[in-house]
């Protein structure tokens, strides 16, 4: 039970005559298989890269926050940088919204003046497995994985068939959602699979957990990724057009975790919005495109619903009406995804909504895309709206 | 993963329960609440006064999904199989294993499930199965 006079977190936003924070650097080394670079490797490379986009020195970056690579230290030797402090967050996706919001946070306070996030991701070459490994064998995890739950993918299977029970979803809204993401992908040269993908080819793809089959599955990558956020106010050594982190939100649900979310975070996630949108001055109408956490198809569904980009219940019939695509109303995820660029656990979505906002993004260009929505729906959901406007 | 439950399993109970035949959960001493599995207090006083006792072994399902692919080896045999996410009829949520599922699995949201014990084989310790016609 949350007492009214414990003081909430808030949204990160500038506020009233607060600093101003610019996203001034992107580096990835896009995704594929690259057996010859670890994680550190490759988070190495994708710093290197986001510093040399940035065009300052590497000695004006003050801080280092790496993610999915425990060991900091080496990053920090590898990619030949000196921060004034480094730590890293743990491996899981949810943390890419934690991890800019607290790299937001050291700049608004004036802890430091630039931080980078690091992200690297060795898991093709490596096989990581997300299924049917326990963190601790006595955990809770492992309470319900003796009774056969097993998987991440199965939690999401079994939330989409709760919905499709309640709300009578059609389960073709999980091939648009999945093929979609592939006619973006086929575009986006830095993309791991970008055969096309057709509605047929979607259906015969095999059932791993039922209702899910192979295709609303998020495709495991090897790639490294880097953001380098920096005070607005300081000079800026790059003739790029500015990309400004208008708000950065994060909402746990952690209590029951280890069981699915009976609402699909629709509440955390309703908060959230109406939190960031608040700070970033904004309202859905402002959004040119949205990048959202897709690990599996269902989520795509859950996060429109729980951010209000349409009614809850709706997603499905929503999707199946084009809004994602190209031309739609609201292109999403046009790097392709987790579900095709790769699952870079949205530090990719991340980096394309810079490239979007930025006008790079060649032949995925979305026109005059000004304001990005990056959105997970998790355990810690997050929101992040990136902007060119001040 | 063995299906005998270790010293240090802070839900030994529930397993060796199991294996007698009954279903049981985390209590709370001070207010009564039920939780599974087990935790270091009561999830809804904070109490860290909590023993075991059983509950009614019956429940409605909410949702399922068919594992068409098997990550251990105790599931291998009956893949592809079942899991509900079970409403116990105390008020908890309990994940259920159903190793003679039906084939159409959407069939199955609303359907009254009661928790048997698993005996010998590769099985899972306990195993769901459905009661009475299908909603």
């Amino acid at each position: 039970m949350i007492k009214e006079t414990v003081q909430r977190f808030q949204a990160d936003s500038a506020g009233p005559g607060g600093r101003a924070v610019l996203v001034a650097g992107v580096g990835s080394t896009g995704c594929g298989v690259f057996p010859d670079r670890d994680a550190i490797h490759l988070g190495a490379d994708a710093l290197s890269l986001a510093i040399e986009d940035w065009g300052m020195p590497h000695e004006a970056l003050d801080a280092v926050i790496t993610v999915r690579i425990p060991l900091y230290e080496r990053l920090v030797q590898g990619a030949s940088v000196n921060p004034r402090f480094a730590f890293a967050l743990p491996a899981e996706g949810r943390m890419a919204a934690v991890a800019l919001q607290l790299a937001a946070s050291l700049i608004r306070t004036g802890a430091a003046r630039s931080v980078a996030c690091v992200y690297g991701n060795d898991g093709r070459s490596r096989g990581a497995i997300y299924g049917g490994s326990a963190k601790s064998v006595d955990g809770p995890d492992a309470f319900w994985m003796r009774h056969g739950m097993t998987s991440p993918g199965a939690a999401h299977a079994m939330m989409f068939a709760q919905h499709m029970a309640q709300y009578g979803t059609p389960p073709a809204a999980l091939e648009t959602v999945a093929t979609t993401f592939r006619t973006h992908a086929a575009q986006h040269p830095q993309a791991f699979m970008r055969e096309p993908l057709d509605g047929p080819s979607y259906a015969a793809s095999p059932f791993i957990a039922q209702p899910l089959r192979r295709h609303d599955y998020c495709v495991i990558a090897d790639g490294g990724m880097a953001l380098i956020l920096a005070d607005g106010s300081a000079v800026r050594a790059s003739s790029r057009p500015p990309v400004f982190l208008r708000a950065a939100g994060v909402q746990a649900s952690l209590l029951d975790a280890d069981i699915i979310a009976p609402d699909y975070w629709l509440g955390p996630m309703r908060k959230l919005a109406a939190d960031t949108f608040a700070a970033a001055g904004m309202q859905h109408d402002d959004v040119d495109a949205l990048m959202i956490y897709d690990n599996f198809t269902p989520t795509v569904l859950f996060s429109l619903e729980g951010f209000g980009y349409c009614e809850p219940g709706g997603s499905g019939h929503w999707v199946r009406e084009g809004h994602l695509g190209m031309n739609g109303r609201y292109p999403a995820n046009t790097s392709g995804g987790h579900l095709s660029e790769g699952y870079m656990q949205g530090w990719g979505l991340l980096v394309e909504a810079v490239r979007q906002i930025r006008g790079e993004a060649a032949g995925r260009q979305v026109v005059g895309c000004e304001t990005v929505h990056f959105m997970c729906a998790s355990p810690i959901c997050g929101s992040i709206i990136l902007s060119s406007r001040t | 993963m063995s299906s005998a439950a270790s010293s240090t399993d802070p839900n030994a109970p529930y397993w060796n329960a199991a294996r007698e035949g009954q279903l049981v959960a985390q209590c709370c001493q001070a207010c009564g609440h039920l939780q599974l599995p087990a935790r270091l207090r009561c999830k809804s006083c904070h109490s860290t006064s909590l023993a075991w006792r059983p509950i009614r072994p019956t429940g409605t399902v909410r949702a399922w999904c068919r594992f068409h692919r098997t990550y251990l080896p105790q599931f291998a045999a009956p893949a592809p199989y079942v899991v509900a996410l079970i409403e116990m009829d105390d008020g908890l949520a309990h994940y259920g294993c159903i190793l003679d599922g039906p084939v159409d699995p959407h069939a199955l949201v609303g359907a009254r499930l009661r928790a048997v014990c698993s005996r010998g084989g590769t099985r899972p310790p306990i195993h769901f199965q459905i009661e009475g016609d299908m909603p």
